[in-house]
Order: C-alpha cells, then sequence, then structure tokens
C-alpha cells in the first residue's frame, strides 16, 4: 500500500503545482492498482517517479510504503523494497552502456533469479520484443528504442509488485508499443502486480484504473 | 533464436559492470612495489634470524662468561698488577645483569707434574685454579678430594688436550690422545711451597669447554694453600661471571667500561652482530614503510576506479545491490593476483633461504617466519582493501 500525503516538490512551478490532482494532494494506491500518470513536460512524472523509487527525497509531505516513512528507510529496506517491490523503468533507461543487452538484463535478474521468472521465458520476451537479434550486442551498437525494449524486460525479469514506468513506450512505434503493453499486462497479471506509469497524453497503450492529472 | 549460455555469473557481470577498464599502469606499479617491500621485508627478517641464530651461545656457555683484566706492558714489567679488584667485583655483583661473580682460586704454591708414555720421560711445570662446583659446566664423580687422599683429580680445559694433539704432540713425535685415552693415564704431581712438599697421583677426569684452565677440587686448593702455602690467599686474576641473559648489550659495555675482558667470543661477537641485527631491524623497517606506500597505491587505484564509475555504481544500486553484494566480486581479483604474488615470492624466498643454508653453513632457521609473514600480509592488505572498497560503496 502507498500512501501519497500532500507531497509536493519546490523544483516545479507553483502555479502548476496549484492545478495538479497531484501535488500537494492525498493519494493512495494499492500495489495491485493500475494508475496513469498523465501530465504534458515538465509538470514533475519523472519526479513523481523518483519519489516513489527513492532516488528523490527533495520533497514536502510524506510518502508511507506499508506504512513505512519512505525517506527514512534504513539503506537494507531500500534495496529490499527495490529488489522485491519495485520494477522500475526509467525515462532514461540507466542502462549499463559497457554490457550487452542481455547482460544488463541478467545483472537485475540475478540478484534475486529463484524468486524471478526463469531465464528462457526471459530470452522468450526479447525474441517478443524483437531484441532476440541484438541481446548480444554492446549496448551502444543498440538503437534507443531496442535499449527501450531491454529496459522494459529487465524490469519484468525480477520479483515485483508493482511496476514504475516512466513513459516506458516513448521511443517505440505503434507496432512495438502495443507489443510492449501487452507483454507489461500480461506478466502483471500472471504475478498480480499492478503499474505506474506516465504518459503525455491520455491515448495511451497501457489501460488504467484511475489516471491523475499532474 | 538465442538462447543464454548459463555460465554467466552474477560476481562477472558486477567485475564487468565496475572494473572494465580499470587503469593497469598504476596497478602494476602497485603490484610491483608490493612485491619488492615484501621481499625486503621477508629478506630482512631472515638475516635476523640468521644472526640471532649465528649469535646464540653454546647451551654450555649460555650466561656464563670468564672475566678478566688483559696483561699490559707495565704488567710484564712487574709495575701494575693484572689482578681484578674488589672494585671491580662488586661493581659487576651490583649490576643488574649478573648473578653473581665468583673469583677463581689459585694456588700459592708450585706445582709439577711428570708421567712416562712409551718409555718417554715427560714433565711439565703446573699451575691450579678451582672454583665452587656448581659453577662447571661439567662435574665427573670423582671429581672431589678430601684431606689425606693421594689422588688428584683435574678437570682440564677442553683447549689444553687440543693444543696437545695438534700442536705438541705431532711436532715432538708422541703419541696423540683421545679424552678417554687421557683420563687412563696416572701422572705424579709435586706440589712445593714454603710448608714442604707433597706427590699425589694426579689423574684427568674431564674437559671443560666453559673453563680455559687446569681445575682442581676447591677443598684441595683451599687445603694446600693453607697447608704447603704460605697460608695467604692470592689476589684472584680472573673471575666467573653468570649473567641472566647473555645478549644484554649492558655486559659487553661494563666489562669494556671496567677496563676488563673476557673470554666469551660470542660476547665479543655480539656487539657486531647487535649492530647487523639493528640494521637489518631498522632496513625492515623502511621497508614496511615502503610496503605501505605500495598498498595504498594499489587501494588508491582501485578507488580511483570506483570513483570512475560512480555512475553504475549508482545503477546498481537502484537495482537493488547493496555494498556487500559487490565487496567480495570485486575484491576477489584483487585478493587472487595479490595472493599469487605473494605465493611466488614467498616459494623464492624459502627456495633461496635453503639454497643459502646449504651453500653457505649457515644455520637453520626453518622457513615458519616466511610462511606466516606472507600470508598475514597477504590477507591483512586484502582485507583492509574490501573494507576501503566497503566505505567507497557505502558513500557512492
Amino acid at each position: 500500500m502507498i500512501n501519497w500525503q500532500a507531497i509536493d516538490v519546490d523544483t516545479i512551478l507553483l502555479e502548476t503545482r496549484q492545478q495538479s490532482d497531484f501535488w500537494g494532494k492525498v493519494h493512495q494506491f494499492d500495489f495491485r492498482d493500475k494508475i496513469a500518470l498523465e501530465a504534458r513536460s515538465g509538470k514533475g512524472k519523472s519526479t513523481a517517479i523518483g519519489i516513489l523509487a527513492g532516488t528523490r527525497t527533495d520533497y514536502t509531505g510524506q510518502l508511507l510504503i506499508d506504512e513505512l516513512d519512505r525517506r527514512s528507510l534504513s539503506i537494507s529496506q531500500q534495496s529490499q523494497l527495490l529488489q522485491r517491490t519495485f520494477g522500475i523503468v526509467w525515462q532514461d533507461l540507466r542502462l549499463i552502456p559497457d554490457l550487452s543487452g542481455k547482460d544488463n538484463v541478467l545483472l537485475k535478474h540475478l540478484l534475486l533469479p529463484k524468486m524471478a521468472s526463469c531465464i528462457d521465458e526471459v530470452e522468450s520476451w526479447a525474441d517478443l520484443l524483437g531484441v532476440g537479434a541484438v541481446w548480444h550486442k554492446p549496448l551502444h551498437q543498440l538503437s534507443y528504442g531496442e535499449r527501450q525494449r531491454i529496459a522494459i524486460i529487465r524490469a519484468l525479469s525480477a520479483p515485483f509488485k508493482m511496476l514504475l514506468l516512466d513513459e516506458p513506450f516513448s521511443h517505440l512505434d505503434q507496432h512495438n508499443s502495443s507489443i510492449a503493453s501487452r507483454l507489461i499486462r500480461s506478466v502483471c497479471a500472471e504475478r498480480g502486480a499492478g503499474y505506474i506509469f506516465t504518459t503525455l497524453d491520455s491515448a495511451s497503450y497501457l489501460e488504467a484504473d484511475r489516471t491523475i492529472l499532474i | 533464436m538465442i538462447r543464454s549460455e548459463p555460465t554467466t555469473s552474477r560476481s562477472k557481470l558486477l567485475q564487468q559492470t565496475v572494473l572494465a577498464g580499470a587503469g593497469t599502469g598504476k596497478t602494476i606499479f602497485g603490484y610491483v612495489g608490493f612485491g619488492l617491500s615484501l621481499l625486503m621485508v621477508l629478506s630482512t627478517t631472515l638475516i635476523w634470524q640468521w644472526s640471532a641464530a649465528v649469535l646464540a651461545p653454546k647451551p654450555s656457555e649460555a650466561g656464563y662468561m670468564v672475566i678478566s683484566r688483559p696483561v699490559n706492558l707495565a704488567n710484564s714489567l712487574g709495575l701494575g698488577s693484572s689482578s681484578l679488584t674488589d672494585q671491580d667485583l662488586k661493581t659487576l655483583a651490583t649490576k643488574p645483569f649478573a648473578k653473581q661473580i665468583v673469583p677463581f682460586r689459585s694456588a700459592n704454591f708450585s706445582a709439577f707434574a711428570s708421567a712416562t708414555i712409551r718409555g718417554e720421560a715427560l714433565a711439565t711445570a703446573l699451575f691450579f685454579e678451582s672454583i665452587p662446583d656448581d659453577l662447571l659446566d661439567v662435574l665427573p664423580a670423582d671429581f672431589r678430594w678430601t684431606e689425606g687422599s693421594s689422588q688428584l683429580p683435574i678437570l682440564l680445559g677442553r683447549d689444553f688436550l687440543n693444543l696437545y694433539n695438534y700442536g705438541f704432540a705431532t711436532s715432538q713425535g708422541l703419541p696423540q690422545l683421545s679424552a678417554d685415552a687421557v683420563g687412563l693415564i696416572g701422572f705424579q704431581v709435586t706440589v712445593t711451597g714454603p710448608k714442604g712438599q707433597r706427590t699425589y697421583t694426579g689423574k684427568v677426569v674431564g674437559f671443560s669447554d666453559r673453563i680455559n684452565s687446569i681445575l682442581v677440587p676447591e677443598s684441595f686448593l683451599i687445603w694446600a694453600n693453607a697447608h704447603v702455602g704460605d697460608g695467604t690467599e692470592k689476589r684472584a686474576s680472573r673471575a666467573m661471571l653468570q649473567v641472566k641473559s647473555s645478549d644484554d648489550p649492558a655486559i659487553a659495555n661494563t666489562i669494556t667500561d671496567l677496563g676488563l675482558t673476557t673470554n666469551q667470543d660470542t660476547l665479543r661477537l655480539s656487539l657486531a652482530g647487535k649492530t647487523a641485527q639493528q640494521s637489518s631491524q631498522l632496513i625492515g623497517l623502511m621497508a614496511l614503510m615502503f610496503m605501505a606506500l605500495a598498498v595504498s597505491q594499489l587501494i588508491m587505484s582501485q578507488q580511483l576506479t570506483l570513483a570512475a564509475k560512480q555512475q553504475e555504481i549508482r545503477i546498481l544500486k537502484e537495482l537493488g545491490y547493496q555494498a556487500h553484494h559487490l565487496i567480495g566480486p570485486l575484491v576477489r581479483p584483487f585478493g587472487i593476483r595479490l595472493g599469487i604474488l605473494t605465493l611466488v615470492l614467498m616459494g623464492t624466498m624459502v627456495w633461496g633461504q635453503s639454497y643459502l643454508e646449504d651453500k653457505f653453513g649457515l644455520p637453520a632457521v626453518g622457513s615458519w617466519f616466511i610462511v606466516s609473514l606472507s600470508l598475514i600480509f597477504w590477507l591483512l592488505i586484502t582485507g583492509l582493501n574490501a573494507l576501503a572498497l566497503g566505505r567507497r560503496l557505502q558513500r557512492s
């Protein structure tokens, strides 16, 4: 359970925040929920993902995850959260440039290999998303779209209760976006997990139980 | 379809992520520095051990030394005495290193020995000294004399036998004698003094390594000085000093300050030996400092690698990795490389040690010191690096 309690950040324009349904407001999310955070650029979508993931702590208000204050978690609790609770696709991907796509996925997968999907299934996702052929190549030889799919596979390859997806299809064409969204939905359904994703417009490939305008 | 080879391990991936492209120049410099300093530390330790073994006195001589005043021209001309003064004895007795100091008792009468070996008549003037039994290194059962006894047991310095066998006997065409054979020879001892003359049957009952003299039982000398000699005791010219530990440098200093001398080679050696030991300690200390520099170079180059990989480390943390996941994979290659280097150098040192000990007849001091010192350094430095990496990762 996520309690978003009047969280505000002064790095976003005051005017924007005052018009927002999200900043400074109270929200409650279950890990199984499917939430869309919709806004134009510069309204703080990535900031919201960062706050949930724990990389941004410069906010007022309080974020509780399973009753625990997000900011006062120990290093070990923080790692547990990233290992078991959240699977994250960052907008800037955050892949290791020196490794191949496959090794990037393995780096996440091998953290808790027994609790995650088996590696054969993970490889089948790579084929499904059309990156199976470039899977072994060094990352710098891959297009941004291919890397984005690698980042999605990485997030799915490890255990999670909820995905945090920051514009996950921003560099994918329609065809690939719909395949990727179907994969995400089916893996989440299989695990009984939900997701929070950010999007620029309401015409998204991922369905949402709730859309919050930031 | 592309399938994975299951061989890729997490540690290997972590190493590729964090250590890829690590600067090798500085690392190699660090390893070379460590290797050289380890060799220096081990060599100086070995030199220290060897000199300690060479300087250690023989068990029979440990803790005992004969003190005397060196003879000079004035003594020879009869213008002074080479005997020990009461002040000398008192000074030595009050020193903290001294257990006891006992002057030799000497005869105040003349003595003469004669024997016939293979039909050749041999005769020689003699001198006698005595010392309490508990300061003797050998105490044969028959080294005893009671008043009225006509047998006079004698304890001879082993050097006398050597002088006779290798010098006198060979040049004079006399038979060489083993220690056992000497004991079988009976000879006549005549003592002459102001109070008369007496004759005894002398017999060598043993040889002393500690005291280079002609010793008779103390009971005989006390009696004969009174009943054959003039009844006065001569001032002692030599004394036996028993010390707590013979490698105390204060002993040599005190003896020199008093203008005295000692028979003990080890004591005279000990000054030179101490200098060698002290300089090897100094070099060893410098080598340790050199090693500290090399090790800090090694650790620093790992820290620099980590500093250059901040981005990757941040990503790993965002994936859920903690410092403890990373330390093992990151320290292992370092530990293995350092271990191989240490093992090779240790093996070389052990081989070199036994080669030198064989070739130059150096005392065999064993290799346990080299082995344990190498292992300690290896563990210590690997642990230190792990600690430094851990701290760095926590901060990243």
